[in-house]
């Protein structure tokens, strides 16, 4: 389903996991290269583009980023750093975090990929092992000798 | 506090690329899937490193100990020690030189002269003792030499002066040694 809006930007819906529909412009989606060669093949021209591994609540927050960076030109660059820098505190914690890097990843969005990327290595980066698997249910599958070798291999790292 | 959420492995990669040399080694440790990726990613994207050689004790001639640095930005000097790590044989050793993060090491005496290792791995590749290499490597006169990549032919190369046996030539000579085809020539 394509509809036009005033300013005669093309519109087209896309449709999340959980059945929420979100009518964008095309060329606001169309920063997702997933979306944007679904486009081009022709997908979006009958009822909405279906994004089965997307909730609408993720759906919503890509949205939110493909907006302003569709809108924003090269000399905004500081204020749309600024921009990204408050979009993923609002993402809270790794959960939501790792739930929009799942999305961009998906997608193919590669400037959402890279921001999510950072902000979770800047959070893990003085953490433990330990800490990353409880994160995200990693499970240690080291024999005891293993992970003292391993541990051995790199002993200035703990330090 | 245990999470619900796991992190798939090709989004792994991602989050990698952003960290610390420091904290990539440590997160090796957190299972077998990230050792293996953290592994790759280190290989793949030929992260640099400094090798530092120590001797024994002040009059020892030989390098007992390779000290490996990373650089790394959010260390004040730049630059991380990762690991600490012993040469593969006591003594006669000569490192004749280093290319991408290997050691090239002549071994004195010894029927197989030649040895690359890796001193982040610790893997070894041993010459065979009938190499082209094998009549002159041994000796202890070689006044210099140098390991390389030669990337026109995309193999590993070892450059070295070797005093000349023959009185009537030239005190030295240039020795090649190409390491993938076993192939010495003299310059």
């Amino acid at each position: 389903m394509s509809i036009t809006t005033e300013n005669n930007e093309k519109m087209i819906t896309l449709m999340s996991s959980d059945g929420e529909e979100f009518v964008v412009e095309e060329a606001v989606a169309a920063q997702s290269q997933t979306i944007k060669h679904l486009i081009e093949d022709g997908c979006s021209t009958e009822g909405s583009i279906p994004l089965p591994n997307v909730t609408g609540r993720v759906l919503s927050e890509v949205i939110q980023y493909c907006k302003k960076h569709s809108s924003s030109d090269d000399k905004e660059e500081k204020e749309l750093e600024a921009w990204d820098a408050e979009f993923v505190k609002a993402a809270d914690d790794h959960v939501a975090l790792t739930d929009l890097m799942m999305a961009a990843n998906f997608l193919d969005i590669k400037g959402l990929l890279d921001l999510v990327a950072q902000t979770l290595a800047n959070m893990i980066t003085g953490k433990s092992p330990e800490e990353v698997r409880r994160m995200w249910n990693i499970k240690n599958d080291f024999t005891p000798e293993e992970a003292e070798k391993v541990r051995k291999e790199n002993q200035w790292a703990f330090e | 506090m245990s999470s619900t959420i796991s992190l798939p492995l090709d989004i792994v990669t991602d989050i990698l690329r952003c960290l610390p040399v420091k904290s990539l080694l440590r997160f090796r440790c957190a299972s077998q899937a990230w050792r293996s990726l953290i592994d790759r990613f280190m290989k793949d994207n030929n992260l640099p490193i400094i090798l530092m050689g120590k001797k024994g004790s002040e009059d020892d001639s030989f390098i007992e100990s390779i000290d490996i640095y990373a650089v790394d930005d959010d260390e004040d000097n730049g630059l991380i020690q990762i690991k600490q790590t012993s040469l593969p044989w006591n003594h006669h050793t000569r490192i004749l030189g280093s290319c991408n993060g290997m050691l090239a090491l002549g071994v004195y005496g010894h029927p197989k002269p030649l040895k690359v290792w890796n001193p982040l791995t610790e893997k070894c590749y041993t010459l065979p003792a009938q190499s082209a290499i094998a009549d002159w490597l041994p000796s202890r006169d070689i006044s210099w030499s140098c390991f390389y990549h030669d990337a026109s032919s995309s193999s590993h190369k070892l450059l070295a002066e070797v005093p000349n046996r023959n009185p009537h030539l030239d005190d030295c000579q240039l020795k090649h040694y190409n390491l993938e085809t076993d192939h010495s020539t003299t310059d």
